[in-house]
């Protein structure tokens, strides 16, 4: 299966901003937040259209989100909003200064086709589970 | 119908405050100045609210929910506090009050943006100034891992690129713009010189400049992917400035070693002061993170990271953080106010959050709410609640109440209150 | 409340002329009165004790973003003393950037009652008064920095003193300070540019005055509006050997200006001993005490406050930004700057006074040189330039080499002799007694900063009382010990006619007040400044006028001072 390896950065933006203002469960934060963003020439090599889900595996952890290319992420970066998504692929560790490294991580993208990104109902109900 | 000018919005750092916000029958109907997050928060802030308080997701009233919640953290025994950043100083005042009273430990978002950057002001300092320094004097601008297009949308107008100042009579056209970035952004687009950087490479590309500045030769023919030709140019450019600004952000932060990149960073600026003036100004994100340090160091001394398991305050950052007390499975309740740590946490730190007791004081329905034993509804602060915010450059401004909470609906404050109230008496009198 | 008799103790009250008289205080309802009902009022018994009007302390970095940013930046000085949670008391710690009820509570267990902080930026003004609504017990009240301010600057180089008068009086009020405080005039817009100023006829870029004419108008205004105190002066030059000179110059560039009605002076120079530093650079620095109280001798226009050192770890803070970064490079200690647009700067820089540095122990002797020199001790108010110098909590030391020769030999013999020679300390013999303790630690700041119901023991006067576990009848300097140790925690300190220590230990934990100086300009003159402010404001401030003004919600306790003024000035 197609695979890239790429270093992952998370940040704000505008969509998740306005999307948090109306709320976490609502359409527009999760719609905002639940992607990834990659460089179109490692975007074609997983061979998806844009949109379609993938997977994005880091040490840490795993997340299904959609994928999108867009020409303002260099090749070999990955661009997500903060938010829960982003979130299951980060370590705890803070080398002990309190801040978890939230930019700047490896992580390995793969098509994912047919497979549905959970929403934020669903990503409670694993939290519930554990 | 009443119009409400000089409004505060409570949303980012930059807490602007000459929004007019019409307000008929107790409705917000119109925002005036406003950014497009400012609108949503305004004309959004009824949506998806929490409406009444709950006990494992039963429907309650007010009193049994601060009783239960007080029963929580007084007989707990390592409870975390956590959140701060998004109500304002009274609450956050409260909430300390609250840590002393139950002995736990107190932390704000700050430990998972700006903390590294506190920490660079413990071990090295920091050289800041208003932002209306900037507006009125700054003629070099150099945002560094921080973009204002996505996350502060009127700073780029209010203080930094656009507006005319006492000695910026020509606004944009006085000012040389730098963006260092990993991407492309908004931001690159429209300055005069983007730098785009590797990941994790701001370090050396600091040092290298730091180098240059100090005058010691560089036999590396680029750094952090940035050719050095172009870096002795910038060092020249920073020399020379008039007045000459870092803003720096979380691409500094939450990078691999978050508090190394700033403290080169603040280095820098302060070697640059031997040859003009030079400040660097952290972008703090919510409204007031910068409120919730500063209360928590005139109460206990320490901006962040406080433990009072002792009877006094006590900071050490990497054991009283939150991620950090919660990677280790230590706390045993927690208190969230106007956070939502289950969102925005790592995964690993959110396990161990929905295993314990956990009282959430919010406004909507979030995560963490969705996931909590006890929630209790509050006003929201700067619309429906007033109180003290600051400023991301330490300026304190009055946030107004310009509509009427629901019934029964109170600010965090007098939640707080009530609960520190509640637990006195369990503790007879303490 | 009960009310409260004080009996037997030796009593010193120099504003009302009792010096050790053995006599009954009476309080009622927080106020000293003549006589209260014996049957209901519960009664202390001072035998062998010392007592006082409660400590007035004119110059403290006790509240607001400088201070705030020393307790942020130096979590290593927190440690050193700390104060878990009681029933009664909040937690605190300490040393030199205290937490704010741990101020409160430290300053009460010393006898002390009121306390200023002394370099209030406008546009922080909210806070500062958020942080002394968390200081427990002490009144309070704050000076407003206005010697680089903006306005000031524009109306100075106009000349339109009605102007700068009714901004005085609005910006006063805007902040709800307490005086005009004056911080290295010129210099720290100046510093804006990373530039400074050099003496008192160097030019302000781009505003073409010099700091005297910013001084002479600043202090001829505040004379005209007759507000309680006087201007409130940190000199140019702090911290630069040979500075004495730059500080004569300063006091007598006000020495025409005719005072308000019932006083003489027109200036107080702040943390003397920072400003009165003689020879050409550190390693030839000695003395400047001698000059300058010879000045001080011959005139009646200044006073001024010590800025003892203290030889311990503390934190300078103060508005002067350029005096800062010159330190931060003297000391390669961290260094933190914060200007504040269009009015204010500010920086931090921990700082160990030792005493085997000569710089230093000369430091130390000027602060005791000048308050022993100066032979008016009405002149004189006892600080600490708190945590300058040092931390407050030192003040029964410095008391105690006030008031003995011996406890200043004992320090002398620890320090290097030739720099006590560069000093003359050595020869210096007088020695402080309790009624001039009383003076420069009550009666004198209380007087200055115009306090009518403060630092004295009169009927009338408000109910703080500090009284003292030492008996002055048997008392000699040699036990300089025992005094200091008196001092360093009361046997009662009273406010408000309410016992809020005992034994040192805190027994009451009540808000005090703020007070503030309400002065009224003529209609024109308010109305053309806001005018003025209108047209100006928005361009070059980031917050809007209407949001400037400190609302009545930061006051929750307050006292105003009104002033009535219409007179214009020709």
């Amino acid at each position: 299966m197609n695979e890239v390896v790429v270093t992952l950065i998370s940040a704000r933006t505008i969509e998740q901003g306005i999307g948090l203002e109306i709320g976490k469960t609502s359409e527009q934060y999760q719609n905002s937040v639940s992607v990834i963003e990659l460089n179109p020439s490692d975007f074609e090599s997983l061979e998806i259209s844009e949109g379609e889900t993938v997977e994005v595996e880091s040490d840490y952890g795993s997340v299904l989100v959609k994928c999108r290319s867009s020409q303002d992420v260099p090749k070999g970066r990955a661009f997500m909003p903060y938010g829960p998504w982003a979130n299951k692929l980060f370590s705890s560790s803070t080398r002990c200064s309190g801040m978890p490294q939230l930019k700047g991580i490896k992580v390995r993208v793969k098509a994912a086709k047919g497979l549905k990104m959970p929403s934020i109902v669903e990503l409670i109900d694993e939290l519930r589970r554990l | 119908m009443e119009v409400f000018s000089d409004v505060v919005c409570p949303f980012c750092g930059c807490l602007c405050d000459d929004l007019e916000i019409t307000v008929e029958n107790n409705k917000i109907i119109k925002t005036k100045n406003s950014c497009a997050i400012s609108l949503s928060k305004f004309m959004h802030h009824e949506d998806n609210r929490l409406n009444y308080p709950t006990v494992d997701g039963r429907r309650t009233d007010l009193v049994e929910a601060i009783n239960e919640s007080a029963k929580i953290l007084a007989s707990a025994k390592r409870p975390l506090i956590y959140g701060l950043s998004s109500t304002e100083c009274e609450a956050i005042n409260r909430s300390i009050e609250l840590a002393e009273l139950i002995g736990g430990v107190i932390d704000s978002t700050a430990s998972v943006c700006h903390g590294p950057t506190i920490i660079t002001e413990q071990s090295i300092g920091l050289i800041k100034s208003t932002l209306g320094e900037i507006k009125n004097r700054a003629d070099l601008i150099i945002f560094w891992g921080s973009n204002p297009t996505e996350s502060h949308l009127r700073h780029l107008t209010r203080y930094s690129m656009f507006p005319t100042g006492l000695f910026t009579p020509e606004g944009r056209k006085n000012r040389f713009i730098v963006a260092v970035d990993v991407r492309k952004t908004k931001l690159s687009r429209i300055v005069d010189l983007f730098l785009e950087i590797e990941p994790n490479k701001d370090f050396e590309l600091i040092s290298a400049l730091r180098a240059i500045v100090r005058g010691v030769k560089i036999e590396a023919e680029q750094v952090s992917g940035i050719p050095i030709n172009i870096l002795k140019e910038l060092a020249e450019r920073m020399k020379k400035a008039r007045f000459g600004v870092v803003f720096y952000g979380l691409g500094l932060t939450q990078s691999e070693m978050g508090d190394m990149n700033v403290n080169a960073a603040v280095g820098l600026v302060s070697d640059l002061n031997h040859h003009t003036k030079f400040v660097i100004l952290p972008m703090r994100g919510h409204f007031n993170v910068a409120g919730a340090n500063t209360v928590s160091s005139w109460l206990s001394g320490y901006p962040f990271a406080i433990d009072y398991s002792r009877g006094y305050s006590r900071y050490n950052p990497g054991e009283f953080t939150a991620v950090d007390l919660l990677e280790r499975k230590e706390a045993d309740a927690a208190l969230i106010i106007a956070s939502d740590p289950v969102a925005h946490f790592p995964a690993s730190a959110v396990e161990h959050l929905t295993k314990i007791p956990l009282i959430t004081i919010d406004q909507k329905v979030n995560m963490t709410t969705l996931l909590s034993r006890i929630v209790i509804p509050a006003a929201t602060v700067g619309i429906e609640a007033d109180g003290t915010a600051y400023r991301m450059d330490g300026i304190p401004i009055r946030l107004k109440k310009i509509i009427e909470p629901s019934e029964g609906i109170l600010p965090d404050s007098e939640i707080l209150k009530m609960m520190i109230d509640k637990i006195r008496v369990l503790k007879g009198g303490y | 409340m009960a009310d409260l008799i004080i009996k037997n103790g030796y009593v010193y009250d120099p504003l009302n002329g009792v010096d050790g008289e053995k006599y009954e205080i009476h309080i009622s309802k927080g106020k000293i009165v003549d006589e209260v009902d014996r049957r209901d009022a519960k009664i202390i018994d001072a035998s062998n004790m010392v007592v006082m009007p409660g400590g007035v302390d004119l110059h403290s970095h006790i509240a607001g973003s400088k201070i705030n940013i020393g307790r942020a930046m130096r979590p290593e000085d927190h440690r050193k003393d700390v104060m878990p949670r009681t029933s009664l008391t909040r937690a605190g710690v300490g040393y030199s950037c205290p937490s704010t009820f741990f101020t409160g509570y430290r300053y009460a267990q010393m006898g002390y009652t009121t306390v200023f902080e002394p370099a209030m930026p406008p546009l922080s003004a909210r806070h500062v008064h958020e942080e002394l609504n968390d200081i427990p017990i002490i009144d309070k009240g704050a000076f407003t920095l206005m010697g680089n301010n903006y306005f000031v600057l524009k109306y100075v180089k106009s000349k339109d003193l009605n102007m700068l008068k009714g901004f005085m009086a609005w910006l006063l009020k805007a902040t709800r300070g307490y005086a005009v405080k004056i911080v290295n005039p010129g210099g720290v817009e100046n510093w804006k540019w990373g530039k400074n100023v050099g003496g008192l006829d160097d030019l302000v870029y781009n505003f073409e005055v010099t700091p005297r004419e910013i001084i002479t108008s600043l202090a001829k205004v505040n004379e005209e509006l007759g507000l309680p105190h006087t201007i409130h002066l940190h000199c140019n030059n702090l911290g630069v050997p040979g500075n004495w000179e730059t500080t004569i110059e300063s006091i007598k560039s006000v020495e025409s200006i005719k005072p308000s009605e019932g006083r003489t002076r027109v200036v107080h120079v702040v943390h003397c001993q920072f400003n009165a530093l003689d020879g050409e650079n550190w390693v030839k620095l000695k003395s400047g005490a001698c000059k300058i109280a010879k000045y001080v001798n011959e005139h009646n226009h200044v006073t001024i406050d010590l800025g003892q050192v203290i030889f311990t770890d503390t934190t300078t803070m103060t508005g002067d930004g350029p005096w800062q970064f010159r330190l931060h490079n003297l000391t390669g200690n961290k260094w933190v700057n914060s200007d504040v647009e269009m009015e204010a700067g500010a920086g931090v820089v921990p700082y160990t006074f030792r005493k085997e540095n000569p710089a230093n122990a000369i430091q130390w002797a000027i602060g005791l040189e000048l308050a022993l020199m100066v032979h008016d001790p009405w002149k004189i108010s006892m600080t600490t330039d708190h945590p300058n110098g040092g931390p407050f909590l030192y003040y029964p030391k410095v008391i105690s080499w006030l008031m003995s020769r011996k406890a200043r030999t004992d320090t002398m013999l620890e320090l290097n002799r030739s720099c006590i020679k560069k000093t003359g300390l050595a020869g210096i013999y007088r020695e402080y007694d309790f009624n001039e303790i009383a003076i420069i630690t009550r009666a004198a700041p209380s007087m200055l900063l115009g306090l009518k119901n403060k630092g004295h023991l009169g009927v009338g006067a408000d109910g703080d009382v500090s009284i003292f576990n030492v008996n002055p009848t048997d008392w000699k300097p040699s036990m300089y010990r025992d005094v200091e140790n008196a001092f360093s925690r009361a046997a009662f300190t009273i406010k408000k006619g309410e016992i809020v220590t005992k034994n040192g230990e805190i027994a009451a934990n009540p808000l005090g007040k703020t007070f503030w100086v309400d002065a009224k300009v003529s209609e024109k003159i308010e109305s053309d400044v806001l005018e003025d402010l209108r047209s100006e404001f928005k361009r070059i401030y980031t917050v809007s006028l209407n949001n400037y003004p400190v609302q009545d919600a930061y006051l929750p306790l307050s006292e105003s001072v009104e002033i009535q003024t219409g007179r214009c000035l020709s």
